[in-house]
């Protein structure tokens, strides 16, 4: 299988009175594919490295490589063209657009793309039915709990059909049972679009469906861990 | 305009209805905001220039026949026309005058001579005020034949002065007054000895329309009668029309005819541009106050709402909108609050003006014309408020955006030195190193480490950061190769040492090199001389 998502030597400080390495000199192979899942304690640098890899934040030196290709080169704009094709992002806080619908949130990136309206809310109703929230579609987020918002951010990254989905602590706000879903559901794409996920969690329950698992201290990669 | 481009901007339509709906409070102040400065720039605006037109009208209407008309004192007659002050010699000069034309003040240059040429024509007439039942008024006694008033008699309604008797009224005086033709009028007249003298006029005519002189006319004969005089009192006086203006020529006028006065052709028209010049410039400042007030209105709050609104941009950009995706966004939400303000005040001021009586006088199409006017700056003043969010929102990373970190305008990386010094050529050379030169002051650096002296950094790596000017100028210092940083608190020069001294690093342009070797050779010569020296 290749390699899908790589970073050589990536670093990333920020000054706090002194400097604080988030992420220190991470080299990562992730391959087509995989689930891969980031551990670690708090503040082990888990989100400040899944922000760069999806191009969110800037690294201050090393490489990152989506598909053979260095995103960190890339001007902003460049980075959202790529974000649009190739990567899928769930947040922690799942930023949700509050005056859209979930319906309407998970369409969107689909119709910037340049997709059909029609095409855009058949996929939507889709993945909103895949997350068990069909009933709650024209709900906003302000009127759905934390766990369905959570899921409507999850079928949001998804609606692309990107080569990659980066997503920080997905099942964090969940019940067990709709963790299980989401995690059912991950694998199920997985399995059908050959997509790629790369999980942060603090659930050492969930590393059981990973392929690789990366723990992450003091922004240092501690261990990877490859399933036989 | 392909399929895919007219989805994209379906979406974008779509997100700006929801917007709308969503920031509709905020965009309610700016609707307010262009209708407030609209209405009042406008109505201001409409009525300067009904006041304006006005003005010029006035301006015609005190346009008089003859170049100068000299009201002579007591017993003073009439000089002849060589007795006059004669010309002087004439150099040429620019004059600059304002004109009213097509709906504008336009100036026009002349060159003129500066100095007078004589009259050349003179008439004597008489006059002097008399009382009506109407009030006072200056009358002037003409020559039935005279110049003056030849291209005028066109321009009257009824007949000329033939007979004593006879009177004709400016246009204005007899609409006032309702005089008609034919009617008779009292004039009462208080002669120089003060006795009061009664006569009766009938009126043979009415002036048209301008020439209006404010002054009614009637025979030079009659005049005399009315007033007791043995000599005419009044002199009118024909000239180059620009050359009238001349200051040598009034300083003349004043020492043949002592104790007289004049009434310039220009006087009036003086009077009206003074006039229009003392409103006009005071009104450029209040206009330009509402637009700046405007302005910074719209520029605050778009300040404000791009803050509020940083995460929701953030999210865009997050699942892939461009940056053209969401200035279209910006510039549709502020467009259609730009639209509503300016129709709004249109049809409001389209109602509003014309309950007053100066729109009378304003001129066909003005308020279209100012209302175009007044949308081209008002779009001017919300492209302008928007630049400054668009910018940000294009340059800052979406962290950026999510977390509110500062978002610098500029982002400056160094892993040279742009203009090195010869010391830092001097260091680089004979210890084979990479430097890197900080600010500091006594010791203390403006910026912090991010890789401190003593450790290693990989070639790439940021070392050093700065912010200069609030957060708008960020500066990075790049490791230029795989090595240990040394670091100079004195010269704020920090030096890279590196793993191998082989190891590609930046090349100082060749001009650089070849003014560093140069400098190295003369400070060579000169140790060697030195050294010779103490030898």
């Amino acid at each position: 299988m290749k390699t899908i998502l790589e970073t050589i030597n990536l670093n990333k400080a920020f000054y706090l009175g002194e400097a604080v390495y988030a992420v220190n000199n991470v080299n990562l192979q992730i391959l087509e594919g995989e689930i891969a899942m980031i551990v670690g304690p708090s503040g082990s640098g888990k989100s400040t490295l899944l922000s760069l890899l999806g191009g969110l934040d800037r690294p201050i030196s090393g490489d990152i490589k989506i598909n053979g290709k260095s995103i960190v080169t890339l001007s902003e704009d460049q980075l959202a063209v790529m974000r649009r094709k190739s990567i899928g992002y769930v947040f922690q806080f799942f930023n949700l657009i509050p005056h859209l619908s979930a319906l309407e949130n998970v369409e969107l990136p689909m119709k910037i793309t340049g997709a059909s309206r029609k095409e855009a809310r058949e996929r939507a109703e889709y993945l909103l039915n895949e997350v068990g929230l069909s009933p709650r579609a024209h709900h906003r987020p302000d009127q759905l709990s934390g766990g369905e918002q959570q899921r409507v951010a999850i079928a949001r990254s998804l609606i692309n059909k990107p080569a990659v989905v980066l997503a920080d602590e997905p099942t964090g706000n969940l019940d067990s049972k709709t963790r299980d879903i989401v995690i059912s559901l991950f694998q199920k794409f997985r399995e059908i679009e050959n997509q790629t996920f790369v999980i942060i969690t603090h659930d050492t329950g969930l590393t059981q469906y990973a392929q690789r698992v990366v723990r992450l201290r003091d922004g240092k990669v501690e261990s990877v861990v490859v399933a036989s | 305009m392909n399929k895919s481009s007219i989805n994209n901007l379906l979406a974008i339509l779509q997100l700006v209805q929801k917007n709308i709906k969503r920031w509709w409070g905020r965009l309610s102040v700016i609707v307010i905001l262009v209708m407030l400065t609209t209405t009042l720039s406008i109505f201001y605006h409409s009525m300067l220039i009904s006041e304006q037109t006005k003005a010029t009208i006035e301006m015609q209407r005190l346009e008089l026949p003859y170049d100068l008309l000299v009201k002579l004192p007591k017993g003073t007659p009439p000089l002849l026309l060589n007795q006059l002050p004669k010309p002087l010699d004439s150099t040429l000069m620019r004059k600059t005058v304002r004109s009213w034309e097509q709906n504008q003040w336009k100036e026009i240059t002349y060159e003129v001579p500066s100095v007078p040429l004589s009259f050349t024509y003179a008439e004597s007439a008489a006059g002097g005020v008399v009382e009506t039942k109407q009030g006072s008024w200056e009358v002037l006694g003409i020559q039935a034949d005279s110049l003056f008033y030849q291209d005028l008699k066109i321009e009257l309604e009824g007949a000329w002065l033939s007979s004593p008797g006879d009177i004709i009224l400016p246009q204005e005086l007899a609409q006032v007054n309702q005089f008609s033709l034919g009617e008779n009028i009292k004039l009462r007249a208080t002669t120089e000895t003060g006795n009061r003298i009664l006569r009766e006029y009938r009126v043979v005519g009415v002036f048209a329309n301008k020439y209006d002189l404010e002054q009614p006319l009637i025979l030079i004969q009659d005049a005399m009668t009315l007033f007791s005089l043995k000599v005419p009192n009044r002199q009118l006086l024909q000239n180059n029309e620009l050359l009238t203006h001349a200051t040598g020529l009034e300083q003349n006028m004043s020492r043949v005819y002592p104790g007289a006065s004049f009434l310039y052709e220009w006087i009036g028209q003086n009077r009206m541009l003074q006039l229009a010049n003392a409103v006009q410039s005071p009104s450029s400042w209040v206009l330009l106050l509402i637009y700046l007030f405007m302005s910074f209105g719209v520029l605050t709050l778009s300040l404000i709402t791009f803050l509020e609104r940083r995460k929701e941009l953030a999210i865009l950009k997050s699942i892939g909108a461009r940056n053209s995706m969401i200035v279209i966004l910006l510039v549709m939400e502020y467009a259609i609050a730009a639209f509503v303000g300016l129709a709004s005040s249109y049809i409001a001021l389209r109602i509003l003006i014309p309950q007053f009586s100066w729109y009378q006088n304003l001129p066909t199409g003005t308020l279209t014309k100012l209302s175009i006017q007044n949308m081209l700056v008002t779009v001017f003043a919300l492209t302008l408020s928007l630049l400054y969010p668009i910018l940000l929102a294009k340059l800052a990373t979406v962290n950026q955006l999510i977390y509110k970190r500062k978002i610098p305008l500029i982002t400056e990386r160094w892993d040279h030195i742009a203009k090195p010094t010869y010391e830092h050529l001097l260091i680089e050379k004979t210890k084979n190193v990479s430097v890197l030169q900080l600010e500091n002051e006594d010791g203390k650096l403006f910026g912090s480490f991010l890789r401190k002296p003593g450790e290693h950094a990989k070639k790439g790596e940021v070392l050093f950061i700065q912010e200069k000017l609030s957060g708008f100028v960020y500066r990075e210092w790049i490791s230029p190769c795989d090595g240990v940083i040394e670091y100079d608190p004195y010269s704020g020069i920090l030096t890279i040492v590196p793993d191998d001294p082989e190891a590609e690093r930046y090349h100082y342009p060749e001009r650089i090199l070849e003014e560093f070797e140069r400098r190295k050779a003369g400070t060579i010569k000169k140790e060697v001389v030195q050294n010779e020296d103490h030898s």
